[in-house]
C-alpha cells in the first residue's frame, strides 16, 4: 500500500507519483506541494517519480499567511 | 499569584507588584487594549500625547494561557500607542522570552516615563527572579546579534533577550524589538510592526534579558483536569494540523506558491502586476538550498510548540546568514522591487534583523523609492547599500528608517501604499479583497495577521463574503492573539469550544467560549477602536490608498470596489 | 413541445476580465497556446497585452495573425498545419467572429484530415481537438457561445457551417473594455448582426422558452444601448450592454437556430463581400413580416420587446407590417445603408434568390416560399428607408 494524506492505496509495481496524484484528484496545477516521505518532490517531476511500497505522499495545499 | 514588574525609566527603579487581579483573564492583544484604555480613563495619558513622550508606556506580556503546556500558549506581545500609526499597538511576536517570563512568574512588564539621563539600560531577571536596570553604555550602537553575543557571555544561554538595534537607538518610526528564538538564540523573531522599537529606544532601553529561574513558576489552575483534558485533545489537534501543514513542511515562504499564481503577490510597488519567476522564490529552491547548505526548516521558535515554521537558512559557502526568513520579507523584498535572487534577500532579512527594522516597511519603501528613480528596478545591491544608511544613520538612511509612508513622502510618490501611516504587507488588496477590508478598518494599521481572507471569500478577487470573512477573522485572531500562534489557531478553530474550557479549568466559572469570543474578541476590537477615536482617528482613516480604488491589477483586471458601506457598518456587533 | 436546453460555454464577464485569461488558463494546466487573431487586432493593441498576460503567466504562444474575414477555407487549412505542428494544448481565438471561427476550424482539423469543406453540417463524431478560449471583440457574432463555425468554400464559391462538439468553446472573456475602440460603423453592423440572431430566433421553429427569454432581454438591451454604442463608443456602460446582448444572442441561436435572414445575409456575402451584420439586416424587416403568417405572437413579442404596442385584435399582415417598419427604423437610426445606398445594382441582387433558397439554413425558415418571393424581399429592401 501507499499512503496519500490519510489514504491508502494499493501498490502497484510501476506506478508513478503522477499516477497517484491523478487517483486522488490532486489539483496539481494549483499551489499544492508535493512530499515524498518527508523530501519535496519538484513539481516537473511527478510522472518520472516511481514509488515503492509503503511510500508516504503528502499533499499539501499553500493557504496563505505569514 | 502571578506577578508584574514596573520600570520606572526616570528613576531607573523596578518594582515586583502582584499582577492586577482585573487583569487575570486577559493577556497579549486583549490586555494591551484594556490596559491602555484605562491608562486614558484615568487621566495617566492623553490619548493624543507624543508616542516618544513621556506618557506613553511600553509593555511586555504573555498571553492568556501562560504557563500551561497548550501548545503555542508563549508568544509575547508588546503594547503601546505606536510611534508609526499614532493609534493602539500590539506588535505580537514568538521566541522564547514568553516562556521564560511565565517561567519567572511574570505576566506583564511595563516601562514608564523617560530616563533623566541619557545613559543605556537593559532589564535584567535573573535566576532568583531578581529584576534591575544595568547600565550598559558599551552596547550602545551595536546590533542586536552583538547584543545577544554579549548576553551570553554574561548570563549562559538559558536565557532570552529582547533587544533593539541601531534603528531603535535612532528611535526610527519602522524599528522594532528582536527576539531570541528557542534553542538557536538568534534574534530572528520580532515584535516589528508600530515602530515599537522606537519607543524601546527614547527610553533609553536597550534590552530585556530574562533567564531560566531555577524554580520555574507554577501556575495555578481552577480546575487542573478539566484544563489538562481540553489542552491534550486540543493539542493532538493541532499535531494533527501541522502535519499536512505548508509552514510546518516548508515554512511561510510557501504561501508565494498561491499568491504569485493568483495576482495577491505585490510586484512593483503594488502594481497589480503578475510576476514571471516567483517560483523562483519559492519551496523548490528553498527547500534545496537547506539541504545542501546545511541550513533547516521545522524550527520551533518556543516549546512545545508543532507547527515549527521558523528556519536557518545558510549563504552559498555554508556559513549562517540568517534565520526566521519568511514570507513577507521575500515578498516585499523580492518581486515588489522587482528582486528575484533568494540569497540577497536573505541577506536584507539579516541585515534587519541585526540593526532591529521591520522588513515589512523596509521592503515596501524601497519599492516606493524604486518608483520614484531613486535607485534601479531589481537592483539589490543598491538596496543592501540604502540598508547599510539606515543602520549607519548616514543620508537617505534618515529617511528609509521611518518607512513606506515617510520615503514616499519625501519622494514626491504618488502611490503610497499605506493605510493609518503603516505599510501594507505581502497581499494586493486588489485580488483578496477582504484582506483589503482588513487592511483598511483594522484598529492596528494595515495588517494583513489581524485577518488574512485569501482563501475563504467566494472568490478572492470578487466582491461577496468578503466583509463576512474579515469581520470573522478579525474577532477570531483578537482572541487568538490573546492566548496562542494563529498558525495554530489555524487547526485549533473547529474546536473553539475547547479554548473555553481551557479558561474554565485555568480561571474558574463557565466553560463559556463567549467568555474568548466576546471577552477576548469582540470586545478588544471595540475598546481598540473606541482608544484610536480618542487618539483622533477618524473615518476618513479606514481607507486604503486612492490607487487601490483605481487602478486595475493587471493579473486580474480588479480595482478594490468594495461598498463603502460594508466597511462602515463592519464593527457594528 | 418537446425541447433540449443547450448551455455551452461558461464565460467570464465585465471590464477587465480579460486580464484573468493568464492565470485562468494557468490553473488549467496549459503551458503552451495557439493564439490566433488578425493583424488589426495585434495594431489596435488588443492581442499585444493579452499575449502578454499569458506570458506573464509562464504561457508560452504561438501566433497566427493572418485571419481574413469570412474565413476562407484554405487559410483555415494553412492555420490548422502551422497549429498542429506548433504542439500546443490550447487554441485562444481573439477579434470578432472571423478569428473565433478560424479556430473552430482548425479544431476540427486538428485530428481529423482536411479538407474542411468535407465536414460541412451536423458533425456527431469528429475527432476531438484542444480547449478553445475565446476572447470576442465584436458585439457580435456570438460565436464565442456556439457550436458552429461559418467558413467560405472558395472553389465553390459559397458560406457553409460545421456543426459539431469540437466547435464548442471551454471558455469566453466577455471584456467590455476590448471593444471600446471599435468605430461607429462596425458597432452598428456587429450590433445589428447580434439583433438579427435574436429576432431571427424568436420566429425560429427550435425556438423554447430559454431562447425566447434570452431574445426578448437581448432585443430591449439592443435596442436601448447599440445607438449608445454607436454615438458613444467609449462608453462602457453601453459596451457591457451590447457584449452582454451579444452572447445571450449567441446562446438563444444555439438552441432556436437562425433562418432566412441569415440565409439572405450569407448568399450576399458571399458574392457582394458585404460584412455579415449588415448583409443580414439589408432585409431583416421584410423576413420578420413573413415570418408572422405563422409567428405573430412572436413577431409581436418583437415588437413589445422593441418598444412597440401591438393591438390586442390586430391581424398577422398588420403586426408584420409595424415589426417591418420598426425594424426598419431602427436599422437606419443606427446609421447603416440600404442595398442601393450601399453600391449593388438591384438586377445583381434579384439574381441571387436562388442562391438563398440553396443555403442550407434555408431549411429551417418558417414555411416554405419561391425563390420569387425572396426576390421580392429583395425589391422592398433595395432602397428603403
Amino acid at each position: 500500500m501507499v499512503s496519500l494524506n490519510d489514504r491508502s492505496y494499493p501498490y502497484v509495481p510501476g506506478m508513478t507519483l503522477l499516477e497517484l496524484l491523478k487517483a486522488d484528484n490532486v489539483d496539481i496545477h494549483g499551489a499544492v506541494l508535493i512530499t515524498l516521505n518527508g523530501r519535496l518532490v519538484k513539481r516537473d517531476c511527478y510522472n518520472e517519480t516511481l514509488l515503492s511500497d509503503g511510500d508516504e505522499v503528502l499533499s499539501i495545499v499553500v493557504s496563505g499567511g505569514g | 499569584m502571578w506577578s508584574k514588574l514596573v520600570v520606572n525609566m526616570a528613576e531607573a527603579k523596578v518594582k515586583k507588584l502582584p499582577y492586577d487581579e482585573q487583569y487575570l483573564q486577559l493577556g497579549g492583544r486583549a490586555l494591551i487594549a484594556n490596559y491602555f484604555m484605562d491608562l486614558v480613563k484615568t487621566g495617566k495619558m492623553d490619548p493624543r500625547c507624543d508616542p516618544l513622550g513621556e506618557q506613553n508606556v511600553l509593555m511586555f506580556c504573555t498571553g492568556v494561557l501562560a504557563g500551561t503546556n497548550f501548545t503555542t500558549s508563549h508568544r509575547i506581545s508588546v503594547g503601546c500607542k505606536s510611534p508609526l500609526t499614532g493609534g493602539i499597538k500590539e506588535a505580537s511576536s514568538g521566541g522564547y522570552m514568553g516562556k521564560l517570563m511565565a517561567d519567572q512568574g511574570l505576566r506583564m512588564i511595563t516601562f514608564h516615563g523617560l530616563p533623566s539621563d541619557a545613559v543605556m539600560r537593559y532589564l535584567h531577571v535573573d535566576k532568583e527572579g531578581n529584576a534591575q536596570l544595568v547600565e550598559a553604555e558599551d552596547l550602545r550602537g551595536l546590533g542586536t546579534y552583538a547584543v545577544v553575543d554579549a548576553m551570553r557571555q554574561r548570563y549562559g544561554d538559558a536565557i532570552s533577550v529582547a533587544c533593539i538595534g541601531q534603528a531603535g537607538e535612532r528611535l526610527y518610526k519602522a524599528a522594532g524589538i528582536q527576539i531570541t528564538e528557542f534553542g538557536t538564540l538568534h534574534p530572528c523573531r520580532v515584535a516589528a510592526r508600530g515602530g515599537v522599537g522606537a519607543l524601546m529606544g527614547v527610553k533609553g532601553l536597550k534590552a530585556v534579558v530574562i533567564e531560566r529561574p531555577s524554580v520555574p513558576y507554577k501556575v495555578e489552575y481552577a480546575d487542573e483536569a478539566m484544563f489538562k483534558e481540553a489542552a491534550k485533545e486540543l493539542n493532538m489537534l493541532v499535531a494533527k494540523g501541522a502535519k499536512n501543514d505548508p509552514f510546518h513542511n516548508f515554512g511561510t515562504i510557501s504561501s508565494i506558491e498561491k499568491t504569485g499564481a493568483n495576482g495577491i503577490l505585490p510586484v512593483e510597488n503594488f502594481s497589480g502586476k503578475l510576476f514571471k519567476d516567483y517560483k523562483k522564490l519559492g519551496v523548490e529552491p528553498f527547500m534545496q538550498r537547506l539541504a545542501e547548505r546545511g541550513g533547516c526548516n521545522k524550527q520551533p521558535c518556543q516549546p512545545g510548540c508543532m507547527l515549527q515554521c521558523s528556519n536557518v537558512y545558510n549563504d552559498a559557502e555554508g556559513k549562517y546568514l540568517t534565520s526566521g526568513f519568511e514570507y513577507e520579507t521575500v515578498a516585499l523584498f523580492g518581486p515588489n522591487c522587482r528582486i528575484n535572487d533568494l540569497d540577497k534577500i536573505a541577506l536584507m532579512d539579516r541585515m534587519c534583523d541585526d540593526m532591529g527594522v521591520d522588513t515589512i516597511e523596509m521592503g515596501t519603501a524601497c519599492a516606493v523609492a524604486m518608483e520614484c528613480g531613486k535607485i534601479p528596478w531589481g537592483d539589490a545591491d543598491a538596496v543592501i547599500e540604502l540598508l547599510a544608511q539606515v543602520r549607519d544613520g548616514v543620508d537617505f538612511g534618515n529617511i528609509l528608517g521611518n518607512g513606506c509612508e515617510a520615503v514616499g513622502l519625501a519622494l514626491g510618490a504618488k502611490r503610497i501604499p499605506a493605510v493609518k501611516h503603516q505599510a501594507l504587507s505581502g497581499y494586493d488588496p486588489r485580488n483578496t479583497k477582504g484582506t483589503g477590508i482588513t487592511y483598511a478598518t483594522c484598529p492596528q494599521g494595515a495588517d494583513h495577521t489581524a485577518a488574512l481572507t485569501m482563501g475563504r471569500a467566494f472568490d478572492d478577487a470578487g466582491r461577496a463574503a468578503q466583509a463576512y470573512a474579515s469581520n470573522k477573522l478579525q474577532v477570531a485572531i483578537c482572541f487568538s492573539d490573546s492566548m496562542m500562534c494563529l498558525f495554530a489557531f489555524a487547526h485549533a478553530s473547529s474546536r473553539i469550544d475547547l479554548l473555553g474550557k481551557m479558561m474554565a479549568g485555568l480561571y474558574g466559572g463557565p466553560a463559556d467560549i463567549t467568555r474568548v469570543t466576546i471577552g477576548l474578541g469582540v470586545k478588544t476590537l471595540l475598546t481598540e477602536r473606541a482608544f484610536n477615536k480618542l487618539c483622533g482617528f477618524t473615518a476618513e482613516d479606514d481607507k486604503l490608498p486612492d490607487f487601490m480604488y483605481t487602478e486595475r491589477s493587471d493579473a486580474t483586471g480588479s480595482v478594490f470596489d468594495i461598498n463603502p458601506v460594508e466597511l462602515e457598518v463592519l464593527f457594528d456587533f | 413541445m418537446i425541447t433540449s436546453y443547450e448551455c455551452f460555454v461558461p464565460a467570464i464577464m465585465g471590464s477587465g476580465s480579460s486580464k484573468r485569461i493568464g492565470i485562468t488558463l494557468r490553473a488549467k494546466g496549459f503551458k503552451k497556446a495557439y493564439v490566433i487573431f488578425d493583424k488589426g487586432m495585434m495594431d489596435f493593441g488588443i492581442a499585444g497585452p493579452i499575449i502578454e498576460n499569458l506570458n506573464m503567466a509562464n504561457i508560452e504562444t504561438v501566433c497566427f495573425d493572418k485571419v481574413t474575414s469570412d474565413p476562407p477555407d484554405e487559410m483555415v487549412e494553412a492555420c490548422a498545419e502551422e497549429a498542429r505542428v506548433a504542439g500546443c494544448d490550447v487554441i485562444v481565438a481573439i477579434g470578432g467572429g472571423s478569428p473565433m471561427d478560424t479556430a473552430k476550424g482548425v479544431n476540427v482539423l486538428i485530428n481529423n484530415p482536411p479538407p474542411i469543406r468535407q465536414y460541412f453540417g451536423v458533425q456527431k463524431n469528429l475527432r476531438p481537438g484542444l480547449p478553445l478560449v475565446f476572447v470576442p471583440t465584436t458585439s457580435g457574432t456570438g460565436s464565442e457561445t456556439t457550436n458552429m463555425c461559418v467558413i467560405t468554400c472558395v472553389s465553390q464559391g459559397k458560406k457553409d457551417s460545421v456543426v459539431s462538439p469540437v466547435c464548442v468553446g471551454s471558455l469566453a472573456f466577455l471584456d467590455p473594455d476590448l471593444t471600446l475602440g471599435l468605430p461607429p460603423k462596425t458597432t452598428a453592423m456587429t450590433g445589428l448582426d447580434a439583433l438579427a440572431h435574436v429576432v431571427e430566433s424568436i420566429t425560429g421553429a427550435q425556438s423554447n422558452p430559454l431562447s425566447d427569454a434570452l431574445c426578448r432581454d437581448a432585443i430591449r438591451t439592443i435596442v436601448k444601448w447599440l445607438p449608445v454604442a454607436v454615438a458613444d463608443g467609449k462608453n462602457i456602460e453601453a459596451r457591457e450592454m451590447m457584449i452582454n446582448a451579444s452572447f445571450f444572442a449567441g446562446m438563444a441561436f444555439t438552441n432556436a437556430l437562425v433562418h432566412l435572414g441569415h440565409s439572405i445575409g450569407h448568399s450576399i456575402g458571399a458574392v457582394f463581400h458585404v460584412p455579415h451584420g449588415l448583409a443580414c439586416a439589408f432585409c431583416l424587416p421584410e423576413v420578420i413580416e413573413y415570418t408572422a403568417r405563422t409567428e405573430h405572437k412572436k413577431v409581436a413579442m418583437i415588437c413589445e420587446a422593441m418598444g412597440v404596442e401591438v393591438p390586442e385584435d390586430a391581424s398577422w399582415e398588420e403586426v408584420g407590417a409595424i415589426a417591418k417598419k420598426t425594424l426598419r427604423a431602427f436599422i437606419r437610426s443606427v446609421g447603416m445603408p440600404n442595398p442601393k445606398e450601399y453600391g449593388i445594382e438591384l438586377e445583381a441582387l434579384l439574381k441571387l434568390a436562388p442562391m438563398v433558397t440553396a443555403d442550407t439554413g434555408f431549411a429551417l425558415i418558417p414555411y416554405r416560399i419561391t425563390a420569387a418571393r425572396v426576390a421580392e424581399m429583395f425589391r422592398s429592401a433595395y432602397d428603403a428607408c
